[in-house]
């Protein structure tokens, strides 16, 4: 009887033991995928998006009591560069104050005509469409740019502005 | 005049030793490109710059510097924290961590005792099932101290509360609602309500109820944690009114929506539970009579309305919530399936012996379709199959917190049967980690992908900047520019020469004008000689060398203008050149940057190659393990199912034997018996219980028959006598079995999705 105990305790004792390599192993693994995904995240900036040539696109949304971003449409000298539809866990999120990183494009140095449209609904749940276009100056240095989706309180409106740097 | 063309000509020196610069450049390349692609790319084609990137000598984390922008420091800080937040909370892991290391180097070089990030980490880190690495992430923040937002001690106790580490999630919590700047609005409520949970499930009521003082009372985060607070009234066996006074004002405040509904019943479910486990039986069914039928409580809450009254011995009333929970649900929902001896047997105990033998029956049928279907499909192959089907449903699920509900399984009979093992926390874990392993090898093969194809770019990069040729060119244009560069020299030269001239910066029309005036005096004295002149000709001959006086006057008077002009035009000259030359010279730093667009990437894509297929191995390598581990596990729960149906099927025959050997004794203990027995019910007895049958061929044999039958019925109603009261013994037995199953069931239910 005592030595089927002892087996027993044995027994579950090695099966704990094998649990607990497994969960060692699963999380070496996804150790060793984020340090991987995170080299090829920077590789990857590195290989299409060299620092002279960069320009990243932010945008954010101040309140958003008054427009609810669905898509958003960047062209930059007339061209369609990057268009994105949101889902309702990112407008979540800007709305909680986050940073969307629209994207990044290579751009020459010079003058270049930045359009951003932004289509959603306002308050009242009308279609709204926001867009500004402006004249930035891309340098031999990264192009830093961010759209603000502000609130306009004496309309009960919203608008677009842009900073770069 | 010397001078200044020195001085203009200092920078022609440089132009004469183009190979020093050239060596220089390419030496500076060299060393950038050893010390790895990140920092030679970004310089590139920057010529300026790459003298201090040689000698920085570092590769920065951050891609770009807003610093050097003008930027200011809290807009740089502004934006990497905004992308980690966007990134964290839209389930972008790899960008998640990619943002936090350039935030966390950027406030780290600041040394500001900031501890936003690293509490970040901590939270990312447990999200994705890191625990380890956030365990010492945690310990290291508490010991070290400093300063982060609300919102960052928010999250942190938001993953600690989900991974059950409850200390931990009430000193975040605490944090949190201490913290500079203080936590935003939206998650204060949330964020009171961890802070009770966390406190309740460590079992301190009195500090969980005055940690109520912050929740509003109509918000939903408030009834969760007084149902967190109810549990652990429960569980400490707290003063009923206190715990009875508090479910009542939990479910007063409930809003009206489909999340209220559910949580007021799971209130009330766990309410009813308690009460009757104390007894309180008036109480319980007031609480069970208000759960609804429209959620996932409904079944367990029938189920124990019909336990508790049958301990209140209301017979005829406990079968009533049994039958609208078997009309209403599942037949293999668990409930249900504990239900279904219920039935008989409180029908039994109110001596409907007819209408206990026809649900026995019904039962009987039920349970042996059912224990053959699980007998089918309890098979390695169709466990392999129905595990398959589900991994193919989430391959569009995230890894780590964006997962959703992984425990919503294909809808097939193994489903069916498994339904409480969806309830099992254990399986619902392993599951997770075979799916975030299944996300981690999808994303792996992604990222083969991209580097062959990123390989592929990298080749055609190299064979494109190879047939463009610019070395060829750039030399040519070289060669033109030093002929140029001869072709100034020698102007300069002729510059030089010009103040010595006596008709310095003449035109050649000046030049000729004057010769032509020299002539004219000469001609005249040579016209006098050869024919006699009818007048005075010495008049003539002074004009005309007044005339080139003139002219010479007007050429010494316009030399400063022109001098000037022809300067001036030299210097535009010089200017033109110049710009010429740095074109050039950047067109050839261009070109020899151009290398690094390609340079030292085959090699980083190769070695990363190699780490894909080596993480490739080791993830498939664990997706089998943890497959068949999961196959184990639903075959061991399959397996105890198919014991307990079986166990029920044995009860259920027999009761039927048993219902039917009283009744057979009853009729042989009936003076009137006239050798025909009264079956309780239309339908002959079970087959499984008989002997094998023999048709009747005459009434004779049928008599004899019916004799040896009744005389075989008495000896196996002998012979099963002990049996059956073992029989009603388990089945009594069964009914507080049933019932505690379907406690714990209902508790695992209740249990399994706190605070959710």
């Amino acid at each position: 009887m005592r030595l089927l105990v002892l087996v027993g305790v044995f027994m579950a004792s090695l099966v704990h033991a094998e649990d607990a390599a497994i969960r060692e192993d699963v999380m070496s693994v996804k150790n060793a995928v984020l340090d991987l995904n995170r080299d090829l995240y920077e590789l990857e900036r590195q290989l299409l998006s060299p620092a002279t040539t960069r320009a990243a696109f932010h945008i954010t949304l101040n309140h958003g009591e008054y427009f609810e971003p669905l898509s958003v449409e960047l062209s930059v000298d007339g061209q369609a560069e990057i268009q994105h539809l949101y889902t309702e866990r990112q407008v979540k999120a800007l709305r909680m104050g986050a940073v969307q990183p629209l994207g990044d494009l290579n751009l020459a140095p010079g003058k270049h005509d930045v359009t951003l449209i932004v289509r959603g609904v306002d308050h009242l749940g009308q279609g709204r469409e926001l867009s500004i276009t402006e004249s930035v100056t891309k340098t031999s240095k990264p192009l830093i740019t961010e759209f603000l989706i502000v609130d306009y309180e004496e309309l009960q409106s919203a608008r677009v502005e842009l900073k770069y740097w | 005049m010397r001078l200044i063309l020195l001085l203009l000509l200092l920078p022609l020196s440089a132009w004469a030793e183009p190979e020093y610069t050239l060596k220089s450049a390419f030496e500076a390349a060299s060393q950038v490109s050893g010390q790895g692609a990140a920092s030679s790319s970004d310089e590139a084609a920057d010529g300026s710059d790459s003298s201090s990137a040689v000698s920085g000598g570092e590769t920065d984390a951050l891609d770009f510097d807003l610093e050097e922008l003008g930027v200011a420091d809290d807009a740089e800080q502004r934006l990497l924290r905004g992308n980690f937040y966007y990134t964290y909370l839209t389930g972008d892991y790899y960008r998640t961590l990619y943002y936090l290391n350039a935030w966390q180097a950027l406030i780290g070089a600041e040394g500001a005792p900031e501890l936003e990030a690293d509490v970040m980490r901590a939270a990312v880190y447990l999200s994705l099932g890191l625990e380890d690495e956030a365990e010492s992430i945690f310990y290291d923040v508490f010991q070290r101290g400093g300063m982060a937002s609300g919102d960052a001690w928010y999250f942190l106790a938001q993953r600690l509360f989900s991974s059950g580490e409850y200390e931990r999630a009430e000193q975040s919590a605490r944090n949190a609602l201490s913290a500079v700047p203080a936590v935003s609005g939206r998650h204060d409520q949330e964020l009171r309500a961890i802070l009770v949970g966390s406190i309740s499930e460590q079992d301190r009521v009195d500090e969980a109820r005055d940690a109520m003082s912050g929740l509003r009372d109509k918000s939903i985060w408030a009834g969760y944690a007084r149902y967190n607070l109810i549990l652990a009234m429960i569980r400490q066996n707290y003063k009923s009114r206190v715990l009875e006074a508090t479910v009542d004002e939990a479910i007063y405040y409930l809003p009206d929506t489909d999340e209220g509904v559910a949580l007021r019943d799971r209130i009330l479910l766990i309410s009813g539970i308690a009460a009757m486990e104390r007894e309180k039986h008036a109480m319980a069914n007031r609480y069970f009579r208000d759960v609804t039928l429209e959620s996932v409580f409904s079944p367990p809450a029938l189920l124990h309305y019909g336990w508790n009254l049958l301990a209140e011995w209301r017979y005829e009333d406990a079968i009533q919530p049994w039958r609208i929970l078997q009309r209403m649900y599942d037949e293999y929902h668990p409930a249900v399936v504990e239900s279904y001896l219920a039935v008989p047997h409180t029908l039994e105990l109110i001596d409907a012996v007819n209408q206990a033998v026809l649900a026995y029956e019904r039962i009987e049928d039920s349970l042996s379709v059912m224990v053959d279907e699980l007998k089918t499909v309890n098979q390695q192959a169709s466990l392999g199959e129905w595990l398959g089907e589900w991994r193919n449903d989430n391959a569009t699920e995230n890894w780590g917190w964006q997962r959703q509900a992984l425990s919503d399984l294909p809808d097939s009979q193994i489903t069916r049967f498994a339904q409480g093992l969806l309830d099992d926390e254990v399986f619902v874990s392993e599951l997770a980690v075979l799916h975030d392993l299944d996300r981690i090898q999808a994303d792996l093969t992604r990222a083969a992908r991209d580097m062959a194809l990123w390989e592929q770019v990298l080749i055609e990069r190299r064979e494109h900047l190879a047939s463009l040729g610019g070395e060829a060119v750039l030399d040519a244009l070289e060669d033109k520019q030093m002929d140029v560069l001869r072709g100034i020299l020698s102007v300069q030269d002729r510059l030089l020469d010009e103040d010595e001239k006596v008709f310095a910066y003449a035109s050649s029309a000046d030049e000729a004008r004057i010769e032509r005036l020299r002539n004219v005096v000469p001609a005249v004295t040579y016209l006098q000689k050869v024919a006699t002149p009818t007048r005075e000709l010495w008049p003539y001959k002074e004009r005309w060398r007044r005339m080139r006086g003139l002219q010479l006057w007007e050429i010494y008077e316009h030399q400063p203008q022109r001098k000037w002009d022809t300067e001036r035009d030299h210097m535009i000259l010089r200017s033109e050149t110049d710009q010429l030359f740095k074109q050039l010279e950047n067109t050839r730093t261009s070109l020899m940057w151009a290398d690094s667009t390609w340079r030292g990437f085959p090699e980083q894509v190769t070695a990363i190659q190699g780490r894909i297929v080596e993480a490739q191995a080791r993830v498939a390598e664990l997706q089998a393990a943890q497959e068949a581990h999961l196959t184990t596990l639903a075959q061991t729960h399959l397996t105890e199912l198919d014991e307990r149906l079986t166990l029920y099927l044995a009860q259920t025959r027999l009761a039927l034997a048993r219902l039917y050997d009283d009744s057979l004794q009853k009729n042989f203990g009936d003076d009137d018996y006239d050798g025909e027995p009264e079956t309780p019910a239309a339908k002959p007895a079970p087959k499984k219980a008989e002997k094998p049958e023999s048709g009747p061929e005459s009434e004779q044999e049928s008599e004899q028959e019916s004799e040896q039958e009744l005389g075989n019925t008495t000896e196996s109603a002998d012979s099963l006598d002990s049996d059956v009261n073992d029989s009603a013994d388990v089945s009594g037995s069964n009914a507080e079995v049933a019932a505690s199953e379907g406690n714990q069931d209902s508790d695992a239910a209740v249990s399994s999705g706190v605070g959710e």
